[in-house]
């Protein structure tokens, strides 16, 4: 297999998990393209490793992991992710909910909303993400259990607070 | 709003896997990247090594020496090239075409120093004893925006680290664009 029919092959999802995660279409391609070149750069290990698309899905997390650490510091969203332009698509209440959503997951510490991701986008069992963010199983189930938790408890105060 | 069930995440993510990017060209993207990191260290090893043998040249004279009488810290280039011009960091983006008419010149800049690795202004130093470049304008940006500096293969674009991001990405994406052409045009 060379570097460039992994690519032909494996891009298109690489690039879908970019932008789920990162909700941004310049930040999502610059996500790809550096899990790419650093597949690229170990293209032996890559080729060699059991599930080759699984080791450059780990390389892409780990990247959006540290990006976000570098850039927490510095960075905060001010509007609704690019991932928000769906708005025609559908019924109005249904993609008002969606984008409340966005913003509670939006909230959500960068590893708990990478687990939920890795989770209910990209159907990972919890070994899988385990292995994906470098780790434990039962870290997993804690970070997604507090996740929904806390999801769950953001959306019942708002809906508390809409309330007249 | 109703409390998020996980059918709902389900829903919102395939949503909005829907509208990612168009994956066309990632392939030579990506390898240009890899290109254009390894010109970009390439530049920034011989400047580092420029400015390692000035430095040593100035610890000789002086007398210095590491623990023991053997030679100081080590180096490791492994930065983004960036330089410092009046006060802000410019890191090097892209290798662009040069351009067909003369653009002006706006000064001398000094090139940083590496400290460690990754493409981020945190990887890179302010050297007290800089190695100077000029620095000149790019067409159609400001230069409290981008800045170029001549370079053997073309003109590195280097991006200002004081952009707020949402200047930052839209003129990113252009250089990237612009160095994926040059590429392409001199492959």
């Amino acid at each position: 297999m060379t570097f460039e029919q992994f690519v032909a092959a494996q891009g298109a999802p690489l690039l879908r998990l970019a932008f789920v995660l990162t909700g941004d279409r310049h930040l999502a391609e610059d996500l790809a393209q550096t899990a790419l070149a650093d597949a690229y750069r170990h293209w032996r290990k890559v080729t060699a490793a059991q599930d080759p698309p699984a080791y450059v899905r780990r390389m892409l997390v780990n990247a959006h992991l540290s990006w976000r650490r570098r850039r927490s510091s510095t960075e905060r969203p001010t509007d609704l992710p690019d991932t928000a332009a769906d708005r025609a698509a559908g019924p109005g209440d249904a993609l008002a909910e969606r984008d409340q959503l966005r913003m509670l997951l939006a909230g959500l510490a960068p590893r708990a909303r990478t687990v939920l991701v890795l989770r209910y986008y990209a159907d990972l069992d919890d070994a899988a993400i385990a292995e994906a963010m470098g780790v434990s199983a039962s870290a997993v189930r804690a970070t997604a259990s507090r996740a929904l938790a806390s999801l769950r408890t953001t959306a019942l105060a708002e809906t508390a607070q809409e309330a007249p | 709003m109703s409390t998020p069930t996980e059918q709902q995440l389900r829903e919102l993510f395939a949503a909005d896997a829907a509208g990612a990017p168009d994956p066309g060209g990632l392939a030579a993207l990506t390898l240009h990247r890899v290109r254009r990191r390894r010109r970009v260290r390439t530049t920034a090893a011989t400047g580092l090594i420029a400015a390692v043998v000035v430095v040593g040249g100035v610890a000789a004279v002086r007398g210095d020496a590491g623990p023991g009488g053997g030679p100081g810290p080590s180096v490791v280039a492994d930065c983004s090239f960036a330089v410092w011009f009046e006060g802000t960091m410019y890191v090097a983006e892209a290798l662009v075409r040069p351009p067909a008419a003369p653009v002006a010149e706006l000064g001398e800049a000094e090139v940083a120093s590496c400290n460690d690795t990754g493409p981020l202004p945190g990887g890179v130093a302010r050297p007290e004893t800089p190695r100077r470049v000029t620095a000149s304008a790019y067409p159609g940006y400001g230069p409290e925006q981008v800045l170029t500096v001549a370079d053997p293969d073309g003109v590195l674009a280097l991006l200002s680290a004081d952009l707020p991001r949402e200047q930052r990405l839209p003129i990113l994406a252009a250089l990237q664009q612009a160095g994926a052409e040059w590429a392409a045009a001199t492959d």
